[in-house]
């Protein structure tokens, strides 16, 4: 006999499950809210952190004359990019942005999963380093330093600071240096010597200064431009207003700052003796043997010959305006003739701005972007 | 002849019976709407010292401390120059209408802020980098801005002109400023982040105060919600504001409702954090 049942049982089951699964769902909801606002948490700390270390990796392999070269000009920028230890995946990417000669600016941006760039779908943190030049430190003594100098007719070297005309973006004028500082000057009636003072009688030989040696190699491994020995016509070299880089003969154009290669200031080093047969150029002329300047030439920066330098070429004009030093300038029977010295810091200090090292500011370097 | 239905103490039976279980389903309904608003509560909480450890850290990497960002230090009160934005100059300045006053023009590209330029709250800072050759005699020269107005850069691009009355970086004077195209100008607030009571409901928040008003940026939090330790390089705690290096930030914030713990107890429950900040832009070298 089939009993009839009648009773609660099924619909305070019924009941319950609805009240547990309530229950369990705001549970989880909850839950769920809590984990992802922490991993939310968790991954902006992350992207800070690979944005930290995009910061720290931004500049690696960069030296101020590299960078330089590839960003010529104010506001000129380059991406770069890279990954965490540990991940194949972009973990940050940046810009590289030049603020004037010796500023740059680097952003990078990095997210959460690594590689992301979209706000939407990642956590992303951009910071901003701004970072300059903090060139190799170098103090003049002397519009033309060298071991030995014997001055013939025409030449004139002043230690006077000098503004170099067209360069606007100059300091005062310094103090003057001493115009001739060598352990052996030799001077004849048609030369002019000038500088505070005139001269400095070292006790070196005539031999590149021992000194000197040190900075000649330091500035030689960051040379931009490398050339064999061998006679050279020079001069800047550019289509439209792209200046030609590439050309190791282009060593940028002192006629004009606003011209294409106004802004660019190589390193150059040439292994062995070099021949100048004419042009004009600046920055850092670094030569392992003798320069024989054989046709008009104007420089500013700075020179630094581990041999001799001769310009004995009759009708040519040869100027420097920076700072020269050598082993030798002239040597008795053959002096220095017809060539012009001046000191001038400012371009000292714009040709060096190609060297050292890139540092972050000392202060307010730092920057959170938005 | 049968008689169907229920006898009285049936009924009286079935309806105690029915009231337990009523009673318990009430409960269990109470019960579950206490824990989800406890959830919530707790879940809030811990969002508001979320906002406190992504919000205060990042107003204070950016403070150069040797260079004075540290207005003022207090246990549960701090006052700071905040950074608000980053631009760089397009041209050299030029002379304003008196010693101090300098025309500077601001390119509009590279620009990074969370807010633009308001001359009335904002002041900047003017890299100033005078002997190029060294960056020992780098520095910022420090003044208020005027209002901008709409330039040209050199490179044709689109720029704004400010006037800016400005006192010289240390070590430079006024006319020898040191300032070239290309210097960075940063634009800071200065502000200060304190532990205040809302006359509005009773409760402690910590607020934003700012030269015109206050205003809670999280809480509520509990009377000794906000806690500040200055600490030096080494790690041991300073009260010279040029000394610090570091700055530990405690935040202990509360339900903003009581909610009953597992007893049935009303109770407020409280949760915190505690952030170590290195400050990024001290002086290096």
């Amino acid at each position: 006999m089939v009993r009839n049942r009648r009773g609660v049982a099924l619909g305070l089951v019924l009941w319950a499950l609805v009240i547990g699964s309530a229950v369990l769902t705001v549970a989880v909801f909850i839950g769920m809210q809590e984990r992802r606002a922490a991993g939310t948490g968790r991954r902006m700390q992350r992207a800070m952190t690979y944005a930290e270390t995009g910061l720290a990796d931004a500049l690696a392999g960069w030296t101020p004359g590299l960078l330089g070269r590839r960003l010529l000009h104010p506001f000129d920028s380059i991406a770069t990019g890279g990954t965490g230890a540990g991940s194949a995946e972009p973990s940050w990417r940046g810009t590289i942005r030049r603020l004037n000669r010796g500023l740059f600016l680097v952003s990078v941006q990095a997210g959460d999963p690594p590689g992301s760039t979209v706000a939407t779908v990642a956590t992303l943190s951009r910071l901003g380093w701004v970072v300059r030049v903090r060139p190799v430190p170098l103090r003049i003594v002397a519009a033309l330093e060298a071991g030995g100098v014997a001055l013939g007719d025409g030449a004139r070297i002043s230690g006077r600071d000098q503004l170099v005309l067209g360069w606007l973006d100059c300091p005062p004028p310094d103090s003057a240096v001493a115009g001739v500082a060598a352990g052996v000057i030799d001077t004849t009636g048609g030369s002019e010597v000038d500088g505070l003072p005139a001269t400095i009688l070292t006790a070196m030989d005539t031999l590149f200064p021992a000194a000197r040696v040190g900075l000649f190699d330091q500035l030689a491994s960051q040379s931009t431009v490398e050339l064999p020995p061998g006679s050279w016509s020079v001069g800047p070299t550019s289509s439209g207003s792209d200046c030609n880089v590439s050309d190791p003969r282009n060593w940028g154009d002192p006629s004009d700052p606003s011209a294409p290669c106004g802004d660019y200031w190589p390193i150059v080093h040439i292994s062995g003796n070099v021949h100048v047969l004419g042009g004009v150029g600046h920055g850092i002329l670094l030569i392992d043997g003798d320069l024989v300047i054989e046709g008009s030439f104007r420089f500013l920066g700075i020179i630094l010959v581990r041999g001799e330098v001769q310009a004995a070429s009759a009708g040519v004009s040869v100027s420097l305006e920076g700072a020269l030093i050598a082993a030798r300038a002239g040597v008795a029977g053959r002096p220095l003739s017809g060539i012009a010295i001046t000191y001038s810091k400012c371009m000292v200090s714009n040709s060096l701005q190609s060297s050292g090292a890139l540092v972050p500011l000392r202060s307010r370097g730092w920057k959170q972007l938005f | 002849m049968t008689r169907r239905g229920f006898t009285l103490p049936e009924l009286l039976v079935a309806l105690g019976l029915l009231g337990v279980l009523g009673a318990a389903v009430v409960g269990l309904l109470r019960g579950t709407q206490d824990a989800y608003r406890a959830q919530s509560q707790q879940f809030d909480v811990r969002q508001n010292l979320r906002i406190a450890a992504a919000f205060l850290p990042g107003e204070l990497r950016e403070l150069d401390a040797i260079d004075g960002d540290l207005v003022a230090m207090g246990a549960a009160a701090l006052t700071i120059r905040a950074q608000r934005q980053l631009a760089v100059l397009c041209r050299p300045p030029r002379a304003g209408s008196g010693p101090s006053s300098l025309m500077l023009t601001l390119r509009d590209s590279p620009f990074a802020g969370w807010r633009d330029f308001n001359p009335a709250a904002d002041s900047v800072f003017v890299f100033s980098d005078g002997d190029t050759a060294t960056p020992d005699d780098d520095g910022w020269a420090t003044g208020s801005i005027g209002s901008f107005v709409p330039d040209t850069c050199p490179d044709g691009r689109l720029g704004r002109r400010f006037t800016a009355s400005l006192r010289p970086a240390p070590g430079r004077s006024l006319g020898s400023w040191g300032i070239t195209a290309g210097a960075p100008v940063l634009g800071f607030e200065t502000l200060g982040y304190r532990l205040y009571r809302s006359s509005e409901d009773g409760r402690w928040y910590v607020g934003l105060q700012t030269a015109t008003d206050m205003q809670p940026v999280l809480g509520p939090v509990t009377s000794d919600g906000l806690a500040f330790a200055y600490l030096d390089s080494t790690g041991l705690v300073t009260t010279q504001s040029s000394r610090v290096a570091m700055i530990e930030i405690r935040v202990r914030a509360q339900t903003l409702a009581a909610i009953r713990d597992g007893r049935g107890r009303l109770v407020q429950p409280v949760d915190s954090v505690v952030m170590l900040v290195s400050l990024r832009n001290n002086r290096r070298f």
